[in-house]
């Protein structure tokens, strides 16, 4: 069986008077996992719940595997879903939550029985067809949903919020479960999540949504090293956003003179669409490519705070002129800056990066 | 000077907490007490001395259990017994095929209107029953409204009476019993998450199939509440029947009354409100029982 591909074309919805998604167009691949990422209200969930048809869209065209299914209801549609909240049927048993979709195919009762325990394996909780829904912790009941979403081999899984509701320590290793489930099954996948570590972590490709748009879609970790625009820069990971005016170096590449710092031009990565030059722009630039140097050609700043973050050292900087603080991250056993010392800050062109300012 | 009363230490503050406490300590079990008394007085007592008095075949020359024997075998009085069960089942379930539609409309669909619904759905409780008898009477005696409309929309040829017919008590007594029925029902679809629903239909169902195999299951409680609710109310209610079943319609509970107004047969009357009571007491105990099982359960 090829994966199908998903394909919403022009898709707009209205509730009352909010605007919950402008016409959007979204394509996920056959087989891929598309993560939509965004703040509550982007309009991530009601993607989600037209694409399963619980929505009917106001303009617009749903495909899946290349059919239309834009005025089908839910049940035609061949899908599986994974709730947030798992919505097991809580008035019946482990076997009959998965089998659920079985009988509404009519399958006979042995070949039910058969694929039910098939289910129980693929999610490793073979032999749990009798317990009760009550029964199980978070992390089963996760499973569960998930062996009830993929009993029927639907085309396409939705998965909203799919592992919102389980604790940290459990959720990064379902992250990878269910990640190596989807990849090992092939299935076409489109994931609804706030949690961008989550997103970053399961996902081929993110789409960033923000009041009803896509902001931006790529491979997590191209959006993360590039994001287009301050909103997508500040909300996949951390950014230190620097205010400056776009000039050139010797050799034609982009550069930014900043506010904070305009006797120098500092580089920037190349953007494929570049505003024209003296043009104000922002510059991103993550904490974690920031070094610490005693160059006296780098920005001057000085530590305002170190903080132990387990993985690694977050340093506050105080830059003159600037309000707000520049961090750093560095993966040291101790810290490399002590509070009060004065440091230079650099960064490769690479790291930095000009936001378009149109959406920022 | 309260700031620095408060700041002071243990030693002069613990007497004045504890006499700034004292009033709520006056509010103790005692309280009580008087209501226990009236209580005690005019319902556990009467009730205590009807239920004896039940078993007061002695006092005719018979055996305690005369007047149950009477109940039991005599045809007349078993055909009533049959009536009342049989107009508290219809009664309960013409509530719950009216009632659960509302129930359900009222928590899926009805949103800032619930409120509406809600009040008229009391209303009938709220008025008195001779008023809301008579309406009724109004509405269906032979030159009432329903019998003209009928009558002009030529559905029937002459004027019907429908008032002092067995369908105006089980009119009557669906208009005041319903909303116990739909606030039973509705109290519990509240608590079923709809993404249950969606569940199923993702899953394939259809939306009449995800309403019968997730919310009708799950809604089971609150029916049986309902239901319960409503038969033992339609046993124990007897204006309704008396004012619009113009005698058509005899139930036990109709019966009392006579024998105590006509026949002034106070014994063979308190024999049979022992029956009801024991109708009334077995349906708490399923209630009950029901509850109690769902606790274990949830």
């Amino acid at each position: 069986m090829t994966p199908s591909p998903v394909e919403l074309v022009q898709i707009s919805k209205r509730f009352g008077t909010a605007q919950a998604l402008s016409p959007l167009d979204l394509r996920v691949e056959g087989g891929e996992l598309l993560a939509l990422l965004g703040p509550s209200g982007c309009g991530k969930t009601t993607t989600l719940r037209i694409l399963a048809g619980f929505e009917t869209p106001d303009t617009g065209s749903v495909h899946i595997g290349g059919r239309e299914v834009t005025d089908l209801p839910p049940n035609r549609r061949g899908l599986g879903m994974v709730f947030q909240n798992y919505s097991l049927f809580p008035h019946m048993t482990v076997g009959e939550n998965i089998a659920f979709g079985l009988k509404m195919r009519r399958m006979n009762r042995s070949d039910q029985v058969a694929r039910v325990r098939e289910m129980l394996d693929l999610v490793r909780l073979a032999g749990y067809e009798d317990r009760h829904i009550h029964q199980l912790s978070g992390g089963q009941q996760q499973r569960i949903a998930l062996a009830r979403a993929l009993v029927t081999n639907p085309a396409v899984l939705l998965l909203d919020e799919p592992l919102g509701a389980l604790d940290k320590n459990l959720r990064e290793g379902m992250q990878f479960e269910l990640r190596a489930l989807q990849q090992r099954l092939g299935i076409t996948s489109l994931m609804v999540t706030h949690d961008q570590e989550e997103a970053v972590t399961m996902s081929d490709r993110v789409a960033v949504m923000s009041q009803g748009h896509i902001v931006q879609i790529g491979a997590p970790q191209d959006v993360y090293a590039r994001p287009l625009t301050r909103f997508v820069s500040e909300f996949l990971g951390t950014a230190n956003i620097f205010e400056g005016v776009l000039g050139a170096d010797s050799d034609g590449s982009p550069a930014v003179r900043l506010d904070i710092a305009p006797d120098r031009l500092l580089p920037a990565a190349p953007v494929r669409t570049l505003p024209r030059h003296g043009a104000k722009v922002a510059v991103a630039v993550r904490p974690e490519r920031i070094r610490l140097t005693h160059d006296r050609q780098a920005l001057a700043a000085q530590v305002s705070a170190v903080i132990f973050r387990g993985s690694h050292y977050a340093y506050e900087m105080a830059v003159r002129g600037r309000a707000e603080p520049v961090f750093v991250y560095h993966q040291d056993h101790t810290p490399v800056a002590q509070v009060g010392e004065n440091v230079g800050l650099s960064w490769d062109a690479e790291s930095a990066v000009i936001l378009s300012e149109a959406a920022a | 000077m309260m700031a620095s009363d408060s700041t002071l230490p243990a030693k002069g503050a613990a007497p004045r907490a504890a006499a700034r406490r004292k009033p709520y300590v006056l509010i103790r079990p005692v309280w009580a007490l008087p209501a226990v008394l009236f209580l005690a007085m005019f319902f556990v007592l009467p009730l205590v001395h009807n239920f004896l008095r039940g078993f007061g075949g002695e006092a005719v020359g018979q055996s305690p259990w005369f007047y149950y024997a009477k109940l039991f075998t005599d045809i007349y009085y078993l055909g009533i017994l049959g009536e009342t069960l049989r107009v508290s089942l219809v009664v309960t379930v013409a509530c719950l095929v009216l009632g659960y539609p509302v129930a359900y409309f009222m928590v899926r669909h009805a949103g800032k209107w619930n409120a509406l619904i809600l009040f008229c759905l009391i209303t009938p409780l709220l008025t008195s029953v001779i008023m809301r008898t008579f309406g009724w009477q109004v509405l269906l005696s032979r030159t009432g409204l329903l019998s003209q409309w009928l009558l002009s929309l030529g559905l029937i040829d002459r004027p019907v009476d429908l008032a002092r017919q067995p369908i105006a008590v089980y009119i009557g007594l669906v208009h005041v019993l319903i909303p116990f029925m739909v606030l039973s029902i509705a109290a519990v679809l509240r608590g079923i998450d709809e993404r249950l629903e969606e569940s199923a239909r993702a899953l394939g169902a259809t939306k009449l199939g995800a309403f019968l195999r997730i919310t009708l299951p799950l809604s089971l409680d609150g029916v049986a509440t309902g239901c319960i609710l409503v038969f033992v109310l339609t046993n124990g209610s007897f204006v309704t029947m008396l004012l619009l079943g113009g005698g058509r319609v005899v139930t036990l509970p109709l019966l009392i009354y006579q024998q105590f107004n006509l026949t002034q047969d106070t014994l063979f009357a308190s024999a049979m409100g022992n029956v009801l009571l024991v109708a009334a007491l077995i349906c708490l105990v399923l209630q009950v029982r029901f509850i109690r099982r769902k606790g274990v359960k949830a």
